[in-house]
C-alpha cells in the first residue's frame, strides 16, 4: 500500500514538470488574422472583423491571466475561467482560420458572453458580493470551500459555474448580439448551424482542461474516474449541448422572457463594458518589440577593454548574448524580436553587414552574434543612416510603428561628421543624421529611437558627444560604459519595457484624479516619459497612499533617470501594497537601481570633471584667439549644461545636501549668465562672458569636491 | 657793556627762539581718536600712532571758520589741525581747529540708498537713521523723475539704488536725518548718451578683422589673442581661469542687492564683470558699464581677500555712484569729448614736470603733442581718469567700498593694512625704477599719437622721473594720496564702524593664498 502511494507521487511530479512549459501558451500565435480579414466583404467589414477579433484576443488574454493564476496557486475561483480559456482558444483559432461564414456575429456572441462573466467576477473581486444571483451562488461556494478544497466540493463549484454560464448568461448574450448585428438580413437559422459547431470541440477542450487541473487537483481526477468523462457526474457534455441549443432557441429562434436564478427576470445584458480595454490588450499582445543592434566592428574593437584582458568585441558579444537570454526568459508582451547589424571599413554609403535578420528565435541570433569579427574604420554616420533605413523599411513591411536602434561604438566617426558644425552635443529632437546617398527609406514618419552606448570612451569626448547627440535627436538615451558588466546593464536598461499599472489601486477616486492617472498610463505606453512623469507626479501628490500611483511614479522616475526617487517610490509601493503580486520583481528592480545609481553617480562625477576641463580648454582658446570658431558650440554647451546642473542635485539624490544644491544652482546660474551675455551682444561675448565663465569654473571645482 | 648787550641779545634770541619753538608745534589734518568727558585729554592719531595731548583752560576750540565753539563738538573721528606745546615732557594742546564743518555734528551729503536693516539705512557709506519728525520727499529736479507733492512715510518706501540727499546730525557713528530728498535713479537720455559714448570710445570693435566662420553672423571681436582691447591699447588678460574666477566671485559677493537684479542691470546697462590684467603696475579701475579691472601688480601686493574686497568695493562704488556719469552730465560733453577733456587735464598734470624743467609753457611738448597724447591716453584709461582729479569722489568711493566690504562680511580693518603696504612698497627704490620702465612703456605705446616721434628718447632722466612720479599719482600708489586715504579710513573705523566686533568678520587669507599666490 505504501509503495503504491510513493509511485503515485512520483508520477504526479513527472506530469506536472512535463506540462509546465506546454502550459505556457504563446498568445501571439493568434495575431495573424489575415485569412479572417481576407474573407471580408468590404473595408468597413474588414475593419469591424479586425477590431472584434482583437477584442476577443484581449478577452483570451484576460482568461489566460486567470488561468495562469490557477496554475500558480490552484485557487478554485480560477478553475472555471481556466476551462473557459481552453474553449475560447479553440474557437478563436477556428475563427482565425476563417471557418465561419458569419465570424463577426459569432465573435460578438462570445464577447457579450464574456462580459456577463467579467461583470460578475469584477464585483466578486472588488467586494465579494452584489453580483447576479446565479453567479453569487458560485462565488459563495468558492469562498466557503477555501483553498484546501475537497474533490467533492471542487466538483460542486465547477458545476455551479458552468450552470450559471450556460443556463443563464448564454441566452441573454446571444439575444443581445443578435440585436446588435450589423447586417439585419441575417436570420437566426443562418446563425444556428455555426453556433452548434461549437459542440464539436468539447472533447478537445476537456482534454486540455484536465491537463491544467492535474497541476493542483490531479488527485481528484485519479481518485474519481467520473472526472474523465466531464468535470463530474452531475454535468455531462450531452447535457451541456442540450442547454446550449435551448439557450439559442429561447434567445432568438422563438424568444421567451429570460429568467434568472429562482425564476426572477434576468437583468439586461451588461452592455456598458469597456470593450476598448479588451481591444488595447489584444493590440498590445500583437505588438512586437523590434530592436536592431548596431555594433561597431572597427579594428579597435579587437583591443582589450579598459582594465580587462577581454577584447571589447568579446565583451560586446558576451553582454549582448546575456541580454538576449534575459529577453527570452522574460515572457512579457510585446514579443521581442531582434536583428543585428555590424559596421566597419571605408566610407561606403552603406557600411553595414547583416549579422542576423529579424528573429523572434533569439537563440539563433545569439549564435550569429558569436560569429562576428572586427577590423577597419568607424563610418558611424553612414552606418546609422543605413540601419535606420533598414529598420524603418522592416517596420513598414510588418505594419509596426515603433522600433529601437541600439548602437554600440568605441570611437569617433571616421567618415562624415555626426554633429552639425558648432554643436556641442545637444541635438534638436527631429533632426536627422547627415543623409547618405544610398539612403532609401520609407517616407512615412517612423519613430525610431537611437539608444547609444559609448564603450571605453572618455566622458565629454567628441566621440561621446556624437553619441549623445544621436540619442537626443531621436528621443532615445545615451550611456557611457567602461566594462562588460556595465555594458550588460546598459543593454538591460535599453531593453526595459515600462509597463504601468493600468488603473489606480483605490476605488471611488474623483474623476479628475482617474483621468490624470489614465493620461499618465497612455503617455507611458506611448513612451512619452517626461510628460508621463508630470502626470504621475500630480496623481501621486493627490493620492499619496495609492500604491499603483506610487508604482507608476517610480516607473517614470526610473525612465527619466531619477534613480534615488524611483527607489524611494518602489519601496513605497511595496509598503503600501505588501502583498503585491510583482513584489519579487520590484525588489529585484530596487536592487538593480541601487547599483545603477552608484554607477550613475560615478559617471556624473566624470561628466562634471569633463565640463571643468571643457571650460578650461575654452578659456585657453579664448586666450589664444580661437574663440570665434567655438562660439556656436559653446552656446550649445551653455544651454544644455544649464538644464543639466539645474537638475543635478535631484538626479543625484542630493537635494537635501544644502551646499551641493547651492553649488549646482550657482553653476546653473553662471552658465545662464554666460548664455545671456552672449545673446546680449554677440560681438563682445568672448570678453563679456569670461567673468561668469571663470566663476562657473570655480563653482564646478567646488561641486566636484562635494561628490 | 658790550658783553651785557651781547647777553641781552642772546636772551632775546633765546626768548624769540623759545617763543618760536612753542608756536612751531602745529600738525595739520589729524584725527581725534578719543575725547570724552571731563575733556582733559584728547587722543590724536598721527601717522598711525596715537598720542595724548593735555587740555588746559587756555586750549582754544575753533570751527573751520575760526569761530570759537564748544569742546563737545570735537567727537571721535573729527579731522583737526592741532597746535601744541611741550612742557615737562608733556604735550599740551593749545588749539584744535575743525577742518570741515561736517564733523562738527552737522551732516549734508548725497549718496545711494544701498540697504535697509530694520530702521538703519546705509547711504553714502554711512549709517543713517530717521530723526523724529523727519521728512522724506522727492526732488523736483527734472532728472529725478518725481511727481510734485510726493512724500515717503519712511525708508521702506524708498527704492534701493536711488540717490538720496540727507540733512541731519551725526552722533556716535550714526547720522540722524531730519530731511531726506530722494532722486530716483532714472535711466535718462544723458545716461544713454554716455553709454553710447563709452561704447564708441572704448570698444575696439573692428580693429582686428575677424573672418566669420559659416553659421556665425557676428564674430566676437573684443578679445584678441587673450587681450581686452580698449582703444589702441590691449590689456593682457591673465591666463589663469581660477584667479579670474576668484576675483569675480569676490566682486560679485560685494555687489549691493539691487545691482544683482536683472531689471536694474538692464535698465542701467550695467553688468558687473571683473578682469585680472597681466600688468605689474599696481592699479585698478572701473568703466561705467560695470567692467572692473585689476592688475596683477596690485593683487601681488595684497595679503588677503578682505584687502581685495576693499579695492574692488571702491571700484564698484565708482560705478554704482555713476561718477563718470555725473561728471558727464555736469560738463554737458558728448561722445568722446568728455574723455578727451579729462585726458587733457591728465596730460597737463603729468607733464607739468616737463614745463618746470624746460621753462617753456607747454613743457616743450608742443600743443599738438599734448593733444595727441591726450587722445591716446583718453582711449587708454577712460573712467579712472575722469574720476581722478575729483578727490571727493575718490573719498566717497573709498567710503562706500568699505561699506560693501563690511556688508559682505569682510574685516575692513584690512583696508588700513593694505594702504600701509602700498605706502611702504611703492616707496621702495626697486619698485620706483620698475614703475619708470612701465610708465615709459605706456608712453611708447602711445608714441603713434605724438607728432614729435623723438619725444620719448629726448626726455631727460630728470624729466622722466618727474613724469613717472606724476603718473604714479594718478594710480593707486602715490604717497600723499595714500596718507590721506589712510587717514580717512581710520576716521571711518572710529566713527561709522565704532564698536564693531571685527573678530567675527573674515580676512579670507587661506582662499586668497590658494587662488592668487600662484599667479605669475
Amino acid at each position: 500500500m505504501k509503495k503504491i502511494r510513493i509511485i503515485v507521487v512520483i508520477i504526479l511530479i513527472a506530469i506536472s514538470k512535463q506540462f509546465t512549459l506546454a502550459q505556457n501558451v504563446d498568445l501571439s500565435q493568434f495575431c495573424d488574422n489575415s485569412v479572417l480579414l481576407a474573407g471580408a466583404k468590404n473595408d468597413s467589414d474588414k475593419k469591424e472583423r479586425d477590431e472584434t477579433y482583437k477584442k476577443l484576443l484581449g478577452v483570451l488574454s484576460e482568461l489566460s491571466d486567470y488561468r495562469q493564476q490557477y496554475l500558480s496557486n490552484g485557487d478554485p475561483v480560477n478553475l472555471f475561467p481556466s476551462v473557459y480559456f481552453q474553449m475560447t482558444a479553440i474557437e478563436l483559432e477556428k475563427i482565425r482560420q476563417g471557418n465561419f461564414t458569419y465570424p463577426t456575429e459569432k465573435m460578438r456572441q462570445m464577447l457579450y458572453f464574456y462580459d456577463a462573466y467579467k461583470s460578475n467576477r469584477s464585483q466578486y473581486d472588488i467586494n465579494k458580493s452584489c453580483g447576479e444571483e446565479h453567479w453569487s451562488k458560485h462565488f459563495r461556494e468558492v469562498d466557503n470551500f477555501g483553498l484546501n478544497i475537497l474533490c467533492q466540493s471542487l466538483r460542486t463549484t465547477i458545476n455551479s459555474a458552468i450552470r450559471a454560464h450556460v443556463r443563464f448568461d448564454l441566452a441573454r448574450a446571444i439575444r443581445y448580439a443578435f440585436e446588435q448585428r450589423t447586417d439585419k438580413s441575417i436570420t437566426p437559422a443562418q446563425l444556428k448551424n455555426e453556433f452548434l459547431t461549437t459542440n464539436n470541440i468539447f472533447a478537445q477542450a476537456q482534454e486540455a482542461a484536465i491537463v491544467d487541473i492535474k497541476k493542483h487537483h490531479g488527485a481528484c481526477i485519479l481518485a474519481d474516474p467520473e472526472w474523465k468523462i466531464w468535470l463530474g457526474a452531475s454535468i455531462r457534455i450531452d447535457e451541456i449541448k442540450q442547454w446550449r441549443e435551448e439557450a439559442f432557441d429561447n434567445a432568438i429562434v422563438s424568444p421567451i422572457p429570460l429568467l434568472g436564478y429562482g425564476g426572477i427576470p434576468l437583468i439586461p445584458q451588461p452592455s456598458y463594458f469597456p470593450h476598448k480595454s479588451y481591444l488595447d490588450k489584444g493590440e498590445k499582445l500583437c505588438k512586437k518589440n523590434s530592436t536592431l543592434f548596431l555594433f561597431d566592428l572597427s579594428g579597435s574593437m579587437n583591443e582589450n577593454g579598459a582594465n580587462s584582458n577581454i577584447s571589447k568585441l568579446q565583451q560586446a558579444k558576451n553582454a549582448s548574448k546575456q541580454t538576449l537570454n534575459g529577453l527570452k526568459s522574460n515572457n512579457s508582451s510585446p514579443t521581442p524580436e531582434v536583428a543585428v547589424l555590424g559596421f566597419s571599413g571605408d566610407c561606403a554609403p552603406d557600411p553595414t553587414t547583416m549579422i542576423s535578420n529579424f528573429e523572434t528565435n533569439l537563440s539563433l541570433v545569439e549564435s550569429r552574434i558569436d560569429a562576428m569579427g572586427a577590423g577597419g574604420g568607424t563610418p558611424l554616420a553612414e552606418a546609422i543612416a543605413a540601419s535606420e533605413c533598414k529598420l524603418a523599411n522592416y517596420l513598414s513591411q510588418t505594419g509596426q510603428n515603433n522600433g529601437k536602434l541600439i548602437v554600440l561604438s568605441d570611437g569617433q566617426a571616421t567618415c562624415q561628421p555626426i554633429r552639425p558644425p558648432g554643436t556641442y552635443n545637444s541635438g534638436q529632437f527631429g533632426q536627422t543624421v547627415i543623409p547618405v546617398s544610398a539612403r532609401q527609406c520609407v517616407s512615412s514618419n517612423y519613430k525610431i529611437k537611437y539608444y547609444t552606448i559609448g564603450l571605453n570612451i572618455a566622458a565629454g569626448s567628441p566621440a561621446e558627444r556624437d553619441l549623445q547627440y544621436l540619442s537626443q535627436i531621436s528621443g532615445g538615451k545615451y550611456l557611457n560604459v567602461q566594462s562588460q558588466t556595465q555594458l550588460e546593464r546598459a543593454f538591460r536598461k535599453f531593453n526595459r519595457i515600462y509597463v504601468p499599472k493600468p488603473s489606480p489601486y483605490s476605488n471611488g477616486l474623483p474623476t479628475i484624479s482617474i483621468s490624470k492617472f489614465n493620461e499618465g498610463v497612455s503617455q507611458i505606453n506611448a513612451e512619452s516619459f517626461s510628460s508621463a512623469l508630470k502626470n504621475c507626479e500630480e496623481f501621486a501628490k493627490l493620492h499619496p497612499d495609492d500604491c499603483h500611483g506610487a508604482y507608476n511614479l517610480a516607473l517614470m522616475q526610473e525612465a527619466n533617470d531619477f534613480y534615488k526617487n524611483a527607489i524611494t517610490n518602489y519601496q513605497k509601493y511595496l509598503s503600501l501594497c505588501p502583498s503585491a503580486p510583482d513584489k519579487e520583481f520590484v525588489e529585484k528592480q530596487i536592487a538593480f537601481l541601487e547599483e545603477e545609481f552608484r554607477q550613475f553617480l560615478l559617471f556624473q562625477k566624470e561628466v562634471v570633471k569633463s565640463d571643468l576641463e571643457y571650460l578650461k580648454i575654452h578659456f585657453d582658446k579664448i586666450q589664444n584667439g580661437q574663440s570665434v570658431a567655438l562660439a556656436e558650440e559653446f552656446k550649445g554647451f551653455l544651454k544644455e549644461k544649464g538644464d543639466y546642473y539645474k537638475n543635478l542635485s535631484e538626479l543625484t539624490g542630493k537635494n537635501s545636501d544644502r551646499i551641493f544644491k547651492k553649488n549646482c544652482q550657482e553653476v546653473a546660474l553662471g552658465l545662464d549668465t554666460c548664455a545671456k551675455t552672449i545673446n546680449r551682444n554677440p560681438s563682445t561675448w568672448d570678453r563679456d562672458a569670461t567673468p561668469s565663465l571663470s566663476m562657473t569654473y570655480l563653482n564646478l571645482e567646488r561641486l566636484l569636491e562635494g561628490f | 657793556m658790550k658783553n651785557y648787550y651781547q647777553y641781552f641779545i642772546s636772551i632775546c634770541l633765546f626768548f624769540v627762539s623759545c617763543n618760536f619753538c612753542l608756536a612751531q608745534n602745529k600738525i595739520e589734518n589729524v584725527i581725534v581718536v578719543e575725547f570724552e568727558s571731563p575733556y582733559d585729554v584728547v587722543t590724536i592719531l598721527v601717522d598711525e600712532e596715537q598720542y595724548d595731548y593735555q587740555i588746559t583752560q587756555q586750549t582754544e576750540f575753533k570751527d573751520n571758520n575760526k569761530k570759537k565753539i564748544i569742546a563737545e563738538l570735537f567727537t571721535k573721528g573729527c579731522a583737526v589741525d592741532l597746535s601744541y606745546r611741550i612742557e615737562s615732557k608733556k604735550r599740551f594742546a593749545t588749539k584744535l581747529q575743525l577742518i570741515s564743518k561736517d564733523n562738527a555734528g552737522k551732516e549734508n551729503f548725497t549718496g545711494v540708498f544701498e540697504l535697509l536693516e530694520g530702521d538703519l539705512a546705509y547711504i553714502d557709506g554711512k549709517k543713517v537713521k530717521l530723526a523724529k519728525d523727519a521728512k522724506i520727499d522727492c526732488s523736483l529736479k527734472s532728472k529725478c523723475g518725481c511727481k510734485k507733492g510726493m512724500t515717503y512715510l519712511d525708508f521702506t518706501e524708498v527704492r534701493k539704488g536711488d540717490f538720496v540727499t540727507i540733512n541731519g546730525v551725526s552722533d556716535k557713528g550714526y547720522v540722524f536725518a531730519n530731511q531726506v530728498t530722494v532722486c530716483k535713479n532714472e535711466y535718462t537720455d544723458t545716461d544713454r548718451k554716455l553709454r553710447t559714448s563709452v561704447e564708441n570710445s572704448y570698444n575696439a570693435a573692428g580693429t582686428h578683422v575677424v573672418a566669420a566662420p559659416t553659421g556665425i553672423v557676428v564674430p566676437p571681436n573684443s578679445l584678441y589673442q587673450g587681450n581686452i582691447k580698449i582703444g589702441t591699447l590691449e590689456y593682457k588678460l591673465l591666463d589663469d581661469i581660477r584667479a579670474q574666477g576668484y576675483v569675480n566671485m569676490v566682486g560679485n559677493r560685494l555687489l549691493p542687492d539691487y545691482a544683482k537684479e536683472e531689471a536694474w542691470q538692464k535698465k542701467n546697462e550695467i553688468f558687473f564683470r571683473f578682469y585680472v590684467i597681466q600688468n605689474p603696475i599696481p592699479n585698478a579701475f572701473a568703466f561705467p558699464n560695470g567692467m572692473v579691472f585689476i592688475h596683477t601688480g596690485l593683487l601681488k601686493l595684497m595679503e588677503n581677500e578682505a584687502q581685495l574686497a576693499c579695492v574692488l568695493g571702491h571700484e564698484i562704488a565708482h560705478v554704482t555712484y555713476e561718477h563718470s556719469s555725473s561728471r558727464f552730465q555736469n560738463q554737458g560733453l558728448f561722445e568722446s569729448e568728455a574723455i578727451k577733456s579729462t585726458a587733457g587735464v591728465f596730460v597737463t598734470k603729468v607733464f607739468n614736470a616737463a614745463k618746470d624743467v624746460t621753462g617753456m609753457d607747454n613743457g616743450g611738448l608742443g600743443d599738438d603733442l599734448i593733444d595727441g597724447l591726450g587722445r591716446g591716453i583718453a582711449q587708454t584709461k577712460p573712467s579712472d581718469i575722469s574720476n581722478l582729479f575729483e578727490k571727493s569722489k575718490e573719498t566717497q568711493a573709498d567710503r562706500v567700498g568699505l561699506l560693501y566690504a563690511y556688508l559682505a562680511g569682510y574685516d575692513i580693518r584690512e583696508a588700513t593694512k593694505f594702504w600701509q603696504i602700498m605706502s611702504q612698497k611703492t616707496g621702495e627704490e626697486t619698485f620706483q625704477s620698475k614703475m619708470k620702465t612701465d610708465a615709459k612703456g605706456l608712453l611708447n605705446q602711445n608714441a603713434a599719437n605724438f607728432e614729435n616721434k623723438n619725444f620719448i628718447s629726448s626726455l631727460t632722466e630728470e624729466m622722466t622721473s618727474t613724469v613717472v612720479g606724476n603718473y604714479l599719482e594718478t594710480i593707486y600708489t602715490s604717497h600723499p594720496l595714500t596718507q590721506k586715504r589712510l587717514k580717512d579710513i581710520n576716521q571711518l573705523l572710529l566713527t561709522t564702524y565704532q564698536g564693531e566686533d571685527f573678530s567675527k568678520f573674515s580676512a579670507g587669507k587661506v582662499e586668497y593664498i590658494k587662488f592668487i599666490t600662484s599667479i605669475k
